[in-house]
């Protein structure tokens, strides 16, 4: 076996990648020297302050240690998000290695019998900054998806240094003095110190670094800062629920550490015997934590998700004080010193880590620090003082009974924190990816002057584009005072946006258009004369009744074509005969202007019954001659006749339909397929499914609503169910399963969509991974396409099957999901993994977190060569897809 | 040279990284082939131009100096390495000459051609803002 395969092998059972081994190597390393040196300190704390300061002592310096970490987890959390992690995991560990050098010195004169609750509370205020800015550091250095599954890695390489630090502990002790073995801690502190310089000198600053603000620091700084933390405590549930459940948990575990090392105390004699005890306890229970942690831990995350491997911890707890209860020995001691030092490291650490995780980048650091500046000393000295009540009881069973109550309450909290978890998860991805959730004039809608007054400033801005765009906004917000403000500036405007200002404000219907109207038309183009007399009428206007019999005559077409409207819309009875003579002279006309103003009379069909009778009038002149000239707005004119075609013309208007279908401007294939449906199903459902593959979103989407409507009236969801199920380009697909979800389609019907596109993104990965091998060996360029488009298309399915969830699922969830998953930030990607994993439907949660987080590790059932998976694409129904497959086999 | 060899040299550059295949298919088929000998300009400093190439083979070097003639390279670009790219957006003068240093053969695309098909394929442009923006991104990460 060649070294390579091995070290694959070690990677995969490690769930370690390739370009990963390094960075893992390194990590491992560094905490392999912060376990050791936690280990010794662990071991010599409690054997020196337990045997030559008294164990009774213990809830005092419970009390002391709780002020020590407030003032100096304070201090950490001033400057948690000011430097990079790197930098301040060497200002701690240089700190501690001072005062190690300190305190050993104290140790050296025998009267000093305060250097042990000094030492001890030294090692209680830097296991717990080690410990958490261990987290904050993985955090900086791993994307969500790496920590995910290298954490656990990671934090047994701690567990490996505290099983030698405890075998050190065990032989050393005796030989070289417990107080000597401080200053193998300092050892293992500044070798730390050394790599983690050599290392970020050589690869830079860590990655998912984020600076905060930078401004002077000061005490008053501080405690902002510690405010700060505690208000978003106030304004997260997530981080309020840990805060809770790490309150309680931090009771339960001093009070386990004192009953614990009460009974430990008294069992062991000496301070060498209990020194050597605690060396051989830690590396034991070491041991099977780190086994546990690298073999069972993140296997158990991945199977069961951080929700559920968050309350091992808390159920065990609970296990541990009901022994303690029972039996006041040593075996439950053993059982409790288990608890807290094997399924705590293995369980609850990565788990705390993960979830901490999900909390804003930038006010992570913070976060964390509030919990350990505010709630970890607040709970170690509510622990102190409810000891120091109850040892004036006398009876162990007590302080077992509170212990007991603390783990069933940070059991409740945990409980809690898992039904938050999902929730801050999405409301992190939306605010980071500013989902648009409604319309924005919808918002605007009823609000305050200030929005006038910007809207105003808006319409009264020079560019022309800018004044309509904002008289949109305007007319929707505020529609009474709409009219008056927007034609203050209609004067100044081009005569083509004046066109489009005064189409906007006739649906207001304000009483004092008309005035303006008569009041503009002095000196404008004929253009926009015409649009005053065409908003008249429509107006119903009394003074340009009398202008009717004048337009109907005058020498241009587009004045005439508005008297013909004029005639019928406003039913001056009189006037029908001429005004039909006069459309029907529009229509028959060589000038292609004159028949698009005809044509375009058509618009007000409903208006003008009397107008509009095409078994008598020809328009197929004016339908070819418009199509003839070709731009936009000629064959967009020519395509309102086909709602009023009789039966026996639609033979000719069908072929003007399939050519304008091809047409270079959407307006133009949007109408053609509005026109489809005026013809037979058949060949309006044909258009449909060429529509779905247009190259406009709008073409597809208003196909895919259009083929909706039309199942709709057949009462038959088959053929999109045939379309999404048969493949087709993900784009249409995309839009028949967005009409899908949008008409309201049952859930079942919707989720089961959604299991199938599961199915589909199987199959795609497998696929994708086949090509992907041969494509290594192979110069083929058609195949290295195929692999893109085969990875564009498991990312459109994964899309797809969220898509479909919409209609099951809570949709915004989903679509923050959605969202997530598209972004080209790993750390959003990964949360929006995390996020899968709360949906309702866990099967389909689950299918797709394992294929987006191990693509590689596809069990491989679905295609048995290379050749299956061209053969496979070539008979999709997708066209792209198709084409690429028939060229990799054609080559 | 197929369609499949244009997309793979198109999935090179950044303003195309991130556009989808089948986008991409339309600019690969709409890019016109042209061929340079050693020792000609594509292009100089200061004139206006409106093209992106994205070289086949062959090798251009890149000058900054003022004088188009000067030879003066501050980077050498071969096979796959495209250049000019910006002006299909932006429409300001080129900001170096590109002289070629062997023979060569690149593809190009010019802007009206690449307006037109944003209107024909509008994805495409998404595909390419995306593209740009990450550009962007890795710049300001760079810088910081």
């Amino acid at each position: 076996m060649s070294s390579v395969t091995l070290q694959e092998k070690i990677a995969r059972i490690f769930l370690v990648k390739p370009e990963e081994s390094r960075v893992v190597i390194y990590n491992l390393v560094l905490f392999v020297f912060l376990g050791v040196g936690l280990a010794l300190g662990r071991g010599t704390a409690d054997a020196l302050f337990f045997k030559r300061y008294g164990i009774e002592h213990l809830p005092w310096v419970y009390v002391l240690s709780a002020l020590s970490l407030a003032a100096s987890c304070t201090l950490y959390a001033a400057f948690a998000d000011r430097l990079s992690s790197e930098r301040f995991f060497k200002y701690i560990l240089g700190v501690l290695s001072v005062a190690l050098l300190l305190v050993w010195a104290l140790m050296q004169f025998p009267d000093n019998d305060w250097s042990y609750p000094l030492y001890y509370v030294v090692y209680e205020v830097a296991s717990e900054l080690i410990l958490i800015h261990a987290g904050l550091y993985l955090n900086q250095n791993l994307n969500a998806l790496q920590a995910k599954r290298l954490v656990p890695l990671i934090f047994g390489g701690s567990q490996v240094g505290v099983i030698l630090g405890g075998v050190m502990l065990a032989v050393l002790s005796p030989l070289i003095g417990v107080s000597n073995i401080l200053l193998i801690w300092l050892l293992a502190s500044v070798t730390s110190i050394v790599m983690l310089g050599r290392w970020h000198h050589r690869w830079g600053v860590s990655p998912f670094y984020r600076a905060a603000r930078k401004r002077k620091l000061s005490v008053s700084d501080s405690m902002s800062d510690v405010f700060q933390g505690v208000r978003f405590m106030k304004q997260s549930s997530l981080l309020r629920m840990a805060s809770f459940s790490l309150f309680f948990m931090v009771i339960m575990f001093y009070v386990l550490i004192y009953s614990v090392n009460q009974i430990y105390t008294e069992t062991f004699k000496t301070e060498e015997s209990l020194s050597s005890f605690f060396g051989i306890l830690v590396a034991v229970n070491s041991l099977i934590a780190l086994t546990l942690q690298f073999f069972v831990a993140n296997r158990l995350l991945r199977k069961f998700g951080v929700r559920t491997v968050n309350l091992f911890f808390p159920f065990t707890s609970l296990f541990s004080y009901l022994m303690l209860l029972v039996s006041f020995t040593l075996p439950s001691a053993l059982i409790g010193s288990f608890n807290k030092d094997v399924v705590m490291t293995a369980f609850r650490n990565p788990v705390w880590s993960l979830m901490m995780n999900v909390l804003p980048g930038n006010i992570q650091g913070r976060a964390r620090a509030m919990t350990v500046a505010v709630v970890i000393p607040s709970a170690l000295l509510m622990a102190g003082v409810l000891l120091l009540a109850i040892k004036a009881l006398g009876s162990p069973v007590y302080v077992a009974l509170v212990g007991l109550i603390s783990a069933a309450l940070y059991l409740y909290f945990s409980q809690r924190m898992n039904r938050v978890y999902v929730a801050e998860i999405i409301s992190h991805l939306k605010q980071k990816l500013t989902l648009p959730d409604e319309d924005g004039n919808m918002r605007l809608q009823g609000s305050d002057n200030t929005i006038l007054q910007d809207l105003i400033r808006g319409i009264q801005h020079p560019d022309d584009h800018i004044y309509l765009a904002y008289a949109g906004s305007l007319i929707k917000t505020f529609p009474e005072q709409a009219t008056e403000i927007i034609v203050s500036r209609l004067p100044a405007a081009q005569s083509k946006v004046r066109d489009q200002v005064v189409r906007l404000l006739l649906p207001l219907q304000s009483k004092m258009l008309p005035e303006i109207l008569w009041q503009l038309m002095d000196g404008a183009d004929e253009r926009f004369q015409s649009t005053c007399y065409f908003s008249l009428i429509k107006l119903r206007d009394e003074k340009v009744r009398q202008k009717v019999p004048d337009l109907l005559a005058h020498e241009q077409a587009r004045f005439r074509a508005v008297g013909v409207m004029g005639a019928f819309y406003l039913d001056e009875k009189d006037l029908h005969e001429t005004a039909r003579q006069v459309w029907v002279e529009l229509l028959s006309s060589d000038d292609y202007l004159a028949n698009m103003f005809g044509l375009e009379l058509l618009d007000m069909a409903e208006d003008m019954p009397a107008l509009v009778d095409l078994e008598k009038v020809d328009v197929k002149h004016a339908v070819n001659n418009l199509t003839a000239v070709g731009d936009a707005c000629s064959c967009l004119a020519s395509l309102k006749v086909s709602a009023f075609l009789p039966s026996e013309q639609m033979g000719w208007f069908k072929e003007i339909l399939m050519h304008l279908s091809t047409h270079v401007d959407r307006s133009v294939r949007i109408e053609c397929l509005h026109s489809w449906m005026h013809m037979d199903t058949e060949s309006a459902l044909k258009a449909i499914e060429q529509a779905l593959e247009d190259a406009h979103p709008e073409v597809r989407e208003l196909a895919a609503e259009l083929l909706n409507k039309l199942e709709a009236d057949e009462n038959t969801q088959f053929r999109s169910a045939r379309l999404v199920e048969m493949g087709g380009s993900p784009r249409a697909q995309s839009a028949v399963m967005k009409s899908l979800v949008t008409s309201g389609s049952s859930k079942r019907y919707l989720s089961n969509m959604a299991m199938a596109k599961v199915e589909e993104v199987k199959q795609l990965n497998e696929a994708l991974q086949v090509i992907r091998q041969v494509e290594s060996q192979s110069a083929q360029s058609a195949l290295s396409v195929l692999s893109i488009v085969l990875e564009e298309r498991l990312k459109a399915t994964i899309d797809l099957a969220l898509q479909a969830l919409q209609g099951s699922e809570d949709a915004d969830v989903i679509q923050a999901i959605r969202m997530g998953m598209q972004s080209h930030e790993v750390q959003y990607q990964a949360t929006a993994c995390e996020a899968l994993q709360g949906l309702t439907n866990k099967d389909i949660g689950r299918a797709l977190t394992e294929i987006i987080e191990a693509p590689d590790s596809s069990k491989g059932s679905c295609f048995s060569g290379v050749e299956q998976v061209i053969d496979w694409c070539r008979k999709r129904n997708d066209p792209w897809l198709h084409q690429c497959a028939q060229a990799v086999q054609t080559a | 040279m197929d369609i499949f060899d244009r997309i793979l040299l198109l999935k090179k550059s950044p303003v195309f990284e991130q556009t989808s295949t089948d986008d991409l298919r339309h600019v690969a088929q709409a890019m016109d082939i042209e061929n340079y000998l050693k020792d000609e300009r594509i292009f100089d400093i200061g004139e206006n131009g409106d093209h992106m190439y994205v070289i086949v083979s062959g090798r251009v070097g890149i000058s900054l100096n003022g004088n188009p003639k000067v030879k003066d390279f501050v980077a050498e670009l071969g096979a796959g390495e495209c250049f000019g790219e910006m002006n299909l957006l932006d429409n300001l003068p080129r900001s170096a000459t590109v002289h070629v240093v062997e023979d060569t053969t690149v593809m190009t695309l010019d802007s009206n051609q690449l307006r037109q098909l944003i209107v024909r394929y509008p994805e495409l442009a998404l595909g390419m803002l995306k593209g740009l923006s990450l550009k962007l991104r890795d710049t300001n990460k760079n810088k910081s």
